[in-house]
């Protein structure tokens, strides 16, 4: 009896895992040959070796900190999309079938952006920002154990187009 | 007696040694083919190309063991061949570290760290694609160090041929 329960709580982390980040390989799938869009994913491992860096300065410290604990990012972006007003629609309303729970949106001139989180016991286990402007579509997922606080030292330090957005996120809270 | 315990060493050495160059064989039984150039870096090699003598790079270099680079010809650039060695590794374990794909980038990060230290992926550069292959331990927390220290001169960059034209 406490194999079977071993076994079934194993199978249980194990699918909660891979389900992580899956809403944005849903579209890194559906854009696999599209040259337009860039589609950068990073793992646990990856950032396990930051970790390993030594901080030169408080805000090194900061960030590393901040990265410590995440277990992987996926993000799929396009400057040039034809449609990234139907996409952005889109974006948001799988977000809201997969579950995810609105955290913030942000409508602007230039471009629009919605966050939403997965969150369990006070811990938010996954991060989704949904950005579309003029011209421009993106979708990103961060998970693993995420603290807002971080988010925005994450973007400005790991300079990946289509992570500006996440400086949102520190303009909420001043 | 000690003839039969002297092969026996002599086979288990080897059983442990196969795996290694197993790992590096299929990135270059490709590379060897597919390249217009190639450059194979030893922490002495890397260490001569440091012109400033920088310390943090001298550090870096020698905690790797060898880095072979190679620039892969336009077929295999075009085609993505490189995918298929990629996949190779992919079923020895090594885990995918990082890819960054589209809009003229193609950048792909495995890595094995189990039984040995090795890491190998594709990166492109304007119009060059490149393979590579690292083995060593890479001691990443000088990172930080080194990219603070390093200034635009000291280094030689060897995969930069119009320096060499």
């Amino acid at each position: 009896m406490k194999k079977v329960t071993t076994l079934a709580v194993a199978l249980f982390l194990a699918i909660g895992a891979m389900a992580q980040g899956e809403v944005v390989s849903k579209y890194f799938d559906r854009f696999s040959g599209n040259e337009d869009y860039v589609k950068a994913s990073i793992s646990s491992k990856m950032f396990s070796l930051f970790t390993e860096l030594e901080a030169g300065s408080e805000e090194e410290q900061e960030f590393l900190e901040a990265i410590s604990k995440l277990k992987g990012m996926k993000v799929l972006y396009g400057d040039s999309v034809a449609n990234s007003s139907k996409m952005y629609k889109e974006g948001i309303s799988d977000v809201q079938k997969a579950g995810f729970e609105e955290l913030m949106t942000v409508l602007d001139a230039e471009e629009n952006f919605h966050f939403a989180i997965k969150e369990k016991s006070g811990v938010i286990s996954e991060l989704i920002m949904v950005s579309g402007g003029k011209k421009g579509f993106g979708i990103m997922s961060l998970y693993g154990e995420i603290d807002l606080k971080n988010i925005s030292r994450i973007a400005r330090n790991m300079n990946v187009q289509g992570l500006s957005g996440l400086d949102k996120l520190d303009d909420s809270e001043n | 007696m000690a003839k039969v315990k002297s092969l026996k060493i002599f086979i288990i050495i080897i059983g442990l040694v196969q795996p290694l160059f197993g790992q590096e064989s299929i990135f270059k039984d490709y590379a060897e083919e597919h390249n217009k150039r190639s450059y194979c870096l030893y922490p002495s090699t890397l260490r001569m190309i440091n012109l400033q003598k920088n310390e943090a790079f001298d550090d870096m270099a020698s905690s790797f063991e060898k880095f072979l680079i190679y620039e892969l010809d336009s077929i295999s650039a075009s085609n993505r061949s490189f995918n298929s060695m990629l996949s190779s590794y992919k079923e020895e374990g090594f885990e995918e570290y990082l890819t960054i794909i589209g809009a003229g980038n193609y950048t792909t990060v495995l890595g094995e760290e189990k039984r040995v230290n090795e890491m190998v992926g594709v990166f492109g550069i304007e119009n060059q694609m490149f393979a590579f292959f690292l083995r060593g331990n890479i001691a990443w927390q000088k990172i930080p160090t080194l990219v603070n220290t390093l200034s635009e001169n000291d280094l030689f960059n060897v995969l930069d041929m119009r320096q060499w034209e």
